[in-house]
């Protein structure tokens, strides 16, 4: 028997998001099946994908306990640890993917006995290595998240598969169908809308006000039963909107487990909630539903990942904010009402029409011709530059399919002003490559640390020129940190020949964006997106 | 005659330690302590009004005692009793444990007379040993050096009566064998936190390399990076109110980090040096956290006054005085105020060879280093004559010092002062007053200098201090002046006689090297913070070493193999053994890659704040 192995232990959300990955690597696995590694309390959640042949579970709580002993010296640990590899020695798998990126699971891959690794993985040689280019694109959006036209799932699908196809939707378990049916059936006969108020960072938490002034206009323009879900931490909050809603909120905050919360889900009409592990859960189980996208959160990384889900971002220039900036006035709270809310549940169950709301951008999942979730509807300033980037890396991992028009609503100004940047950074980066060679030939001796620096000394540079650059720049670091053509390159080699790829990467794209310039004028550029954006939107409305 | 009982037991002692014979045959007083006699018929002792024996029967009592301290005959441990009162309890110990194995310590030499004049002469066998009249510290020197080996457990046993009567000095004993015990698991992980600047700030390196000496795991959050700062905040108004504003803010900062920093870190021990940014609300928030705090004040109690807003709040307060100020302590909340004097680094502070051309800079007849006290200028002044070289800091407006000042009034560095010290005929140390204007005539603690210049075997003339005396053989080991005229008269006998000074510097010291370094001062300071909190013990219960891995295994498992490589290294982290694997070559085993992947899993833990 040999399959395959996948690392996910991370949350809820995360895990639920790997279910198409783990689609995918079923049909590629043949008869060695597909198997995860989970954290222990989320081993049912895993379970309910169909493409799962088993399912090891990491109790990372118990692991733990045995480092607080003696300052982990008592080596209990280890004991932990054999009975998991035995476990995986078991399955003997063929090929291990890390859907989780941490440095815990990339060494942890690294010690299971296999012949292909992908994701991130330690190597004894040359460090922290990166399996795949999609790989290192997603290191790169820590980055440049700005940049980004890709959803996580659709990141993570190509890290494991490549090839894509339809995915199943989670089985929910009968107990668990029947604790739901048993828990709403005080709704029945109403439309039961699940809400989840929390989130887990707490700058994206729509305020608690915000979601009784939705629950109340939902309660009286729908009759809504309203079914409150989350943590034990949500519990308080949840219970006093429960209170104040005249017997229509059922609070169970804290009382289902990740199957039970499934079912709940599962057995309403739609879901609303921050984003969260509940949201993708909803989406995973295809239930219609509203996302909101507050902080930090961005639509385009962690779109629901299901046909015809709404997202509801804030207009707001400083939306989506950095993971490091610690905001102590997050407009976006306030930037999306109640109303918006409400009304978009409505339209997400067919009752209206999606209409624009000030200080709100809405849009709507779909999936592209290549099977990858993109999103429509009302786009800010800055989505050009993520849709143009989706194109280009889609142009950079796989030049043949690549067609530059899949980036609707670019405007040609923008392909102008993004073409001429091209030529300057290139010369740069040359100078770059030749002041690198000379360092190397007049200083033999440097070492990989000193050669590191020199890079990052001038990179910072080079991005505060050209920010618009920035994913193929971080590309351009993660090779040269690691990668599948690093084994056996010195550190100085490996920043030569990373160098070289960049270089080739943006004669790629130059090429590309010229050819098009060259073979229509700009006009006919705009001509040609604008008819390709109607089709686009007039098959969405089809389907 | 119970004095014939005393010089047999003493002949005894005297084969193997005449120095201690000595020592009790003049401590012998007939008359101390009072005797009576327990209704068994005993002799039992009586100090302080305190019976060392039950007054009914003190051997049926020594006998329980022995029952309750659950001893077994071959446990190989070295045995430290705390007390010897008349003996007794000895007796019932002797039942059991083999005499090479007992040590008794007994701080009073008179009660240590007595028990050998009342007791048949032979009571103790020869090999148990005996020490007496040491300090806590002296005393667990002593202990060290005559157990069988290093890795020899010691246990202590202590006497109530004795420990009753004599609380400080066994309470702290007690401690110290604790706490070093905890070296041979990796220790107390202790934080040390230094001042941004001033005289603490060399103090704190050397109680940081210290600490880390006796075994313990030190890390120094040194303050000193955070001065350009303070400097420049203060640089920015002019306005006091401004000022004094920042510099609240910047410590209630600098406290923060150190909250931050114990819980990192995982501290057992905050250790605060005189000016240190510590404040009541962190010390109250690192107690919350169960880490233990403590305070070492080394500066003047009756000048800076700073110390009243801390010590209600610092478990731990020791002071380079005591008496009166102890007094002071308790009543500003302080209930166990700790006498912790100052030393000398000996790695920092010894002889050195210096080259010529360091001889003619630094060397001289007579020099002093030192800031420019208000005592200090006037003193000086009637040295002039005396081929006199100042050096040192905050001399400005020197007059007609000028001409004694070196390198314009800079500051010296710890090196540049030993090299002083070691060039320097005659080094004058007068301690430092805002008010006198010579010689402080009440002055009580020993600055660092008085130690600094004894461990560089140089010699020093210090000024008549209180505790000079407890610290050094006067007129032995050090040579004091209570005068300007006596300073100056001296000065020259001295310059006269180099011998009369090589030799009384050498026996300084040689003092400062058994008694007086700042691994003698931190041995007691642990000492008193683990005999006090008897549940004191590092996080996570200590480190094992490779051989008490292996010895838990199979033998012939994969993961006594690996630790095979560890053994003879002492105590071991998960960290060091991961990072040993990590600097090997060739394969990695499954058992070293797990070791590997588990570190890596609490470094995450650590990282995430769950461990």
């Amino acid at each position: 028997m040999s399959g395959v192995l996948v690392i996910s232990l991370a949350r809820i959300g995360d895990i639920v998001q790997n279910f198409p990955a783990f689609s995918d690597l079923q049909r590629s696995a043949g008869d060695g099946g597909v198997y995860a590694i989970v954290q222990n309390d989320l081993q049912e959640l895993a379970k309910m994908s169909p493409a799962l042949d088993g399912v090891i579970g990491f109790d990372g709580n118990a692991l733990l306990d045995t480092l607080r002993d003696r300052n982990g010296m008592s080596l209990d640990g280890l004991s932990c640890l054999k009975d998991i590899f035995e476990q995986i020695d078991q399955i003997k798998p063929d090929k291990v993917v890390n859907l989780t990126h941490t440095s815990f699971s990339s060494r942890f891959c690294s010690f299971v006995d296999t012949r292909q690794l992908f994701g991130r993985v330690d190597d004894r040689e040359s460090g922290s290595c990166l399996h795949g280019f999609w790989s290192r694109y997603f290191f790169t959006l820590l980055e440049s998240r700005s940049c980004n036209g890709f959803n996580l799932v659709d990141v993570q699908r190509d890290i494991a598969a490549g090839e894509r196809g339809n995915f199943h939707k989670p089985n929910v378990p009968e107990q668990a169908v029947r604790y739901a049916r048993n828990k709403l059936h005080i709704f029945d006969g109403r439309a039961k809308i699940a809400i989840a108020v929390g989130a887990n960072h707490p700058l994206r938490h729509w305020s608690s006000g915000n979601w009784k002034g939705t629950i109340e206009l939902l309660i009286s323009k729908l009759g809504a039963g309203i079914v409150l879900l989350g943590t034990d931490s949500e519990a308080e909050i949840s219970s006093e909107i429960a209170r104040n809603s005249g017997g229509n909120c059922l609070n169970l905050c804290g009382q289902t487990d990740p199957v039970q919360l499934a079912g709940v889900i599962d057995e309403c009409d739609i879901f609303v909630g921050n984003d969260s592990g509940s949201l993708h859960l909803a989406a995973s189980l295809g239930k219609p539903c509203v996302g909101i996208y507050l902080a930090m959160a961005s639509a385009w990384d962690t779109a629901p990942y299901s046909d015809g889900a709404i997202t509801i971002e804030p207009d707001l220039p400083c939306h989506p904010c950095s993971e490091s900036i610690l905001c102590t006035d997050p407009k976006c709270h306030r930037s999306i009402t109640p109303t918006a809310v409400a009304e978009t549940c409505m339209n997400a169950l067919n009752i209206s029409r999606l209409d624009h709301h000030d200080g709100c951008i809405k849009k709507i999942a779909y999936f592209d011709a290549r099977g990858k979730l993109n999103l429509k509807g009302e786009y800010k300033s800055d989505d050009s530059q993520r849709l143009l980037w989706r194109s280009l890396i889609e142009l950079i991992f796989n030049p043949e399919s690549t067609d530059l028009l899949t980036a609707p609503r670019v405007s040609a100004k923008f392909y102008d002003e993004f073409y001429a940047v091209i030529e300057p950074v290139k010369n740069e980066l040359i100078e770059l490559s030749k002041q690198t060679m000379n360092n190397l030939e007049n200083d033999q001796h440097a070492n990989s640390d000193q050669q590191m620096d020199s890079i990052a000394i001038q990179m910072p540079v080079l991005l505060s020129k050209y920010p618009q650059m920035r994913p193929i720049l971080d590309l351009y670091m993660m090779d040269c940190l690691s990668g599948d053509t690093a084994k056996g390159l010195s550190q100085p080699e490996r920043i030569l020949a990373a160098m070289d790829t960049l270089l080739h990467r943006f004669h790629l794209i130059e090429q590309h964006l010229g050819n098009l310039m060259k073979t229509k004028s700009i006009s006919q550029i705009n001509h040609t997106l604008n008819a390709h954006v109607e089709r686009a939107v007039q098959m969405s409305e089809v389907s | 005659m119970p004095s014939n009982n005393l010089e047999g037991n003493l002949k005894k002692i005297a084969a193997s330690d005449e120095r201690l014979a000595d020592l009790l045959r003049q401590s012998y007083d007939p008359g101390y302590p009072e005797i009576r006699t327990a209704k068994s018929g005993e002799a039992i002792p009586v100090v302080n009004k305190k019976c060392l024996h039950s007054t009914y029967n003190p051997i049926a009592e020594a006998q329980k005692w022995m029952e309750s301290c659950d001893l077994h005959a071959n446990d190989n441990k070295t045995y430290v009793l705390g007390g010897i009162g008349f003996g007794y309890h000895v007796d019932e110990l002797l039942k059991i444990i083999p005499p090479e194995r007992l040590i008794i310590v007994e701080k009073d030499p008179g009660l240590a007379a007595a028990v050998l004049a009342n007791r048949p002469v032979g009571f103790l066998p020869d090999k148990v040993r005996l020490l007496v009249g040491l300090s806590a510290v002296q005393s667990f020197e002593r202990i060290i050096r005559y157990c069988a080996s290093q890795n020899d457990e010691i246990f202590f046993l202590e006497h109530p009566a004795s420990s009753s009567l004599y609380p400080d000095f066994y309470i702290t004993l007690k401690g110290i064998v604790k706490a070093q015990w905890t070296t041979k698991r990796g220790g107390y992980k202790i934080l040390l936190v230094s001042p941004l600047y001033g005289g603490s700030l060399p103090i704190s390196y050397h109680v940081h390399d210290a600490l880390n000496k006796l075994g313990h795991r030190c890390e120094l959050l040194d303050n000193s990076v955070f001065y350009p700062g303070m400097q420049h905040l203060n640089d920015l108004t002019s306005n006091k109110n401004h000022q004094s504003r920042l510099d609240s803010g910047l410590t209630t900062l600098l406290a923060e980090s150190v909250t931050a920093r114990a819980l990192e870190i995982k501290a057992d021990l905050v250790l605060g040096m005189a000016q240190s940014p510590l404040t009541p609300e962190v010390l109250r928030e690192l107690k919350k956290a169960g880490i233990q705090t403590a305070f070492w004040f080394i500066e003047d109690l009756q000048i800076l006054e700073y110390w009243k807003a801390l010590v209600p709040f610092v478990e731990n307060f020791f002071a380079i005085q005591k008496g009166e100020y102890a007094e002071k302590l308790k009543e500003n909340g302080c209930p166990f105020p700790n006498y912790l004097p100052l030393a000398a680094n000996p790695d920092v502070h010894n002889p050195m060879q210096l080259t010529q051309e360091e001889e003619s800079e630094f060397g001289g007849n007579v020099s002093h280093v030192g800031a420019g006290y208000h005592n200090r200028r006037n003193f000086f002044a009637g040295l002039l004559d005396l081929d006199f070289k100042i050096w040192g800091n905050d001399w400005d407006n020197p007059g007609t010092l000028k001409t004694a000042l070196q390198r314009e009034g800079e500051r010296i560095n710890t090196e540049d002062s030993t090299r002083i010290f070691n060039t320097t005929k005659i080094n004058v140390n007068l301690h430092s007053s805002t008010y006198h204007d010579g010689i402080n005539p009440f002055g009580d603690y020993l600055n660092p200098r008085t130690f600094e210049i004894a461990a560089c075997g140089a010699f020093q003339l210090v000024d008549n201090r209180q505790y000079l005396s407890e610290s050094f053989e006067v007129g032995d080991e050090i040579i004091t002046f209570d005068s300007i005229q006596d300073c100056r008269e001296r000065i020259v006998h001295y310059l006269a006689n180099p011998h009369e000074r090589i030799e009384i510097a050498g026996r300084a010291r040689q003092r400062v090297l058994t008694m007086h370094t700042y691994e003698h001062r931190m041995l007691e300071l642990l000492g008193v913070i683990a005999g006090r909190n008897p549940h004191w013990t590092p996080q996570g219960g200590g480190l094992p070493t490779a051989e008490e891995i292996i010895v838990g295994e199979k033998p012939g498992s994969a993961l006594a193999g690996v630790m095979e490589r560890f053994k003879d290294r002492g105590p071991l982290t998960l960290e060091d053994i991961a990072s040993e694997i990590e600097k090997g070559e060739g394969e990695l085993s499954r058992t070293e890659g797990m070791i590997l992947l588990l570190n890596e899993f609490r470094r995450w833990g650590v990282e995430k704040g769950v461990l």
